[in-house]
């Protein structure tokens, strides 16, 4: 059974070149407005089946982060239709939600009942968040007096907590020092193991090809290719350079 | 599909079974989500902001540690904030202008205490959504729990304010009648404009950043064009009418009609006052749905 069905999908951002302009195009209606809109995303489509590991490539702006934003539900589309079935769980930047003046405690609560737990299932897993973040004699100080490491593992612990049907990852990894790297990477092995489906951003093409099932090339907002990880990403090394124009091609064979 | 990426995707499956087998004992359905670019249904927002409950709990508490944990006097600004306005405000009309009502200390903190409720409110709204982007663009949740928590904040700090009022009032000398038991009432006819134009200020204040900065002069001049520092009586007969229109005119005159003269607020006036009020939480709230999947991009 397929965990995510995206059918044509597409999103829509409008850009203006500064503030003003916006405020004008809102006084001024229409025409400025359709000038000024783009489709970061359009006509994408695929199915993520269950036990799939889905990466995601592409050159930057693409659309990648987009797609996965709009998996997360934090997007909506402004085209076609995305089904998803289970629970999503955006590993997307860690520690969002933060406030710095709370106490570490008051804000894995936050992040937890954010993320969509209940309190009771924070009550469960605050013990175990605060170990893994090693941050036992820190947990009830404010925020605002942790390092970046500190608040980044602490970000890393919640958001490993909660056990998705469908992991969303954009190019996180590397949190802390040496050590918790290790272990962070650990945890996202196990991960790997307990979701359901996968799908991963990132321009590490070793990864894709270790660890993807399938892999999907995303360019201008739309899918170029998709397919087994080997050959995609063979393809993408290939083309992926900006591409010759017709000319260049017709100087270069005569 | 090639050799190798199927054997991968049984591998990962049969692992997969496996991980089921041992945690899937509850047998929780999964829950499925449909996304389309149908507008959201009034409904539903208000049913999923229900099961979100506890979000906007949480959102609250935090709200309130937040603005007194760092204060050395603490949760004791509850009641030092109206008191310390209420000096400011008596230095200015009594001490300046010499003018002044009888029980004016008490008659300015009927005014001032909701008043404060209500500026902090809008305040904290203009920034609730437009200073979350990173929150906004990481995690999804109905973003209207953020306006809402930052009402059920200072609907919180309204009690606390209430409740100093309610102390001055017997301090006074002045019997408290049944009619002080319509209090609530009053409140909630407040909160429920203040929540409507927070609904509607959230969003704004992110295609608009320059709001911000006009609403400071604006809320000045509406305290001014309200009967806050000086009574209804004082404003000539044939302004009145325009004059109570604005739902701060009925709010603060019942508060004091209810704790100050133990009578019956104006029944017509805050009845008015509670259409406003249920209007403007209807159309701030129909807008705020509107344009949430919008800001999330603008933001």
């Amino acid at each position: 059974m397929s965990v995510i069905e995206a059918t044509d999908i597409g999103v829509r951002f409008r850009k203006y070149r500064s503030r003003r302009r916006r405020l004008r195009a809102w006084l001024l209606r229409k025409e400025e407005r359709q000038a000024s809109e783009f489709w970061a995303l359009r006509g994408v489509t695929f199915r993520v089946e269950e036990g799939e590991v889905l990466g995601v490539i592409g050159p930057n702006g693409a659309g990648k982060s987009t797609l996965l934003r709009v998996i997360a539900g934090i997007y909506r589309p402004d085209e076609g239709e995305l089904r998803v079935r289970g629970k999503v769980s955006p590993l997307l930047t860690l520690g969002a939600g933060f406030r710095p003046d709370l106490t570490g405690r008051d804000n894995i609560y936050l992040n937890g009942v954010l993320l969509g737990l209940s309190r009771r299932e924070v009550d469960a897993r605050v013990d175990e968040i605060v170990s893994f973040a090693e941050l036992k004699d820190f947990i009830d100080q404010p925020v605002r007096t942790y390092s970046s490491g500190m608040t980044a593992r602490l970000g890393f612990a919640i958001a490993t907590s909660l056990e998705p049907d469908i992991l969303l990852i954009d190019e996180v990894l590397g949190v802390g020092d040496e050590r918790f790297r290790r272990k962070s990477e650990d945890r996202m092995r196990e991960f790997l193991h307990k979701a359901k489906a996968i799908v991963v951003v990132t321009h590490s093409m070793g990864f894709i090809r270790k660890f993807c099932t399938r892999a999907l090339w995303v360019e201008r907002g739309r899918v170029r290719l998709m397919g087994d990880p080997e050959s995609v990403v063979a393809h993408y090394l290939r083309e992926g350079r900006p591409r010759p124009t017709a000319e260049q091609v017709a100087s270069r064979r005569s | 599909m090639d050799k190798p990426l199927k054997s991968k995707v049984r591998e990962r499956y049969n692992a997969h079974a496996k991980m089921t087998m041992l945690t899937d004992r509850t047998g929780s359905p999964t829950p499925q989500t449909l996304y389309t670019a149908k507008p959201t249904v009034l409904g539903s927002v208000l049913k999923e902001l229900l099961r979100r409950r506890e979000l906007i709990v949480y959102l609250t508490i935090s709200q309130l540690k937040q603005s007194y944990q760092n204060l050395a006097l603490g949760y004791l600004w509850w009641f030092l904030n109206p008191l310390l306005w209420m000096v400011v405000y008596w230095l200015l009309v009594v001490g300046i202008f010499d003018r002044g009502e009888p029980n004016y200390p008490l008659f300015l903190l009927c005014a001032i205490i909701p008043w404060r409720a209500f500026v902090t409110s809008i305040g904290q709204a203009m920034t609730c959504i437009s200073g979350q982007e990173r929150l906004i663009k990481q995690i999804p949740f109905p973003k209207a729990a953020l306006p809402l928590s930052v009402v059920l904040a200072n609907t919180v700090n309204l009690v606390f304010g209430l409740l100093v009022l309610l102390a001055v009032t017997l301090a006074y000398g002045i019997p408290l009648t049944p009619y002080a038991l319509l209090l609530p009432l009053v409140a909630l006819v407040q909160i429920a404009f203040t929540a409507g134009l927070a609904f509607l200020l959230s969003v704004l204040a992110v295609y608009f950043a320059d709001l911000q900065n006009f609403m400071q002069f604006f809320t000045r001049i509406w305290l001014y064009l309200s009967p806050a520092l000086y009574a209804v009586e004082r404003v000539p007969v044939r302004f009145r009418t325009l004059f109570m229109i604005n739902p701060f005119a009925p709010i603060f005159t019942s508060y004091r009609d209810v704790l100050m003269y133990g009578r019956a607020p104006d029944w017509f006036w805050l009845g008015v006052a509670a259409l406003l009020a249920a209007a403007v939480l209807i159309v701030g709230f129909w807008y705020f749905v509107r344009e949430e999947p919008r800001i999330v991009k603008v933001i």
